[in-house]
């Protein structure tokens, strides 16, 4: 490659770079809605599959009364799941909204219902992650 | 919602196949480029999950209690 274009190569891909203010808005939007950062980018397709698997998987975690975890215990561990459940965005106030107490420990599923929940917020995290990659310009 | 009447109970294998699936589904569209790929890699990523469950279970099950 001639020295001309690798010099200009990161002005470029500087060039392109979006506003810190853009990027913020894409990362909360694809936070708060599993698949909508995505959306804003024009990946629809991937938009809507990232939003039906991770939404299914927050919907069978409720049904399997998988429980909400708060930071009120002060044990590290619950306060990591607070936070791994909260990673889905507006999931789990919804969920509270409509009437989902924080799930039943006592019931039969509630440990694969819990591990569903968290996961849910994991996937949305490499979800936003993506997003943000794709609106630097590193993937398309 | 919280009445386990109308809860679903799922034993460990279908709750299993079930995450499996949707998390391949999202690593196959996160990982890759093309739709090739992507199924490629989703279908590998699923087989790994239950392969390694099933190879586990059936090691666990030769343990003695």
């Amino acid at each position: 490659m001639p020295e001309e274009t690798l010099a200009a190569k990161p002005d470029k891909l500087a060039a392109s770079r979006p506003k810190i203010s853009k990027l913020v808005r894409l990362c909360v939007a694809a936070w708060l809605a599993p698949g909508l950062g995505h959306l804003l980018l024009g990946r629809r397709w991937r938009a809507l599959i990232l939003f039906a698997s991770i939404i299914t998987m927050y919907g069978l975690g409720l049904a399997m009364q998988g429980q909400f975890f708060s930071t009120a215990s002060g044990s590290y561990l619950q306060t990591l799941g607070y936070y791994g459940e909260l990673c889905v965005g507006l999931a789990m106030p919804a969920a509270r909204f409509f009437g989902y107490a924080g799930g039943d420990p006592f019931f039969v599923s509630s440990d694969y219902g819990t591990a569903f929940l968290v996961s849910a917020g994991m996937l949305n995290v490499l979800a936003v992650l993506d997003c943000y990659d794709i609106a630097m310009g590193r993937k398309s | 919602m919280n009445d386990p009447t109308i809860a679903m109970a799922l034993t460990h294998f279908p709750a299993l196949v079930i995450f499996s699936f949707l998390v391949s589904v999202v690593f196959g569209v996160l990982g890759k480029e093309t739709p090739r790929e992507r199924f490629l890699y989703g279908a590998k990523v699923f087989g790994w999950f239950v392969g390694t469950a099933l190879v586990l279970g059936w090691l666990m099950f030769r343990i003695p209690k």
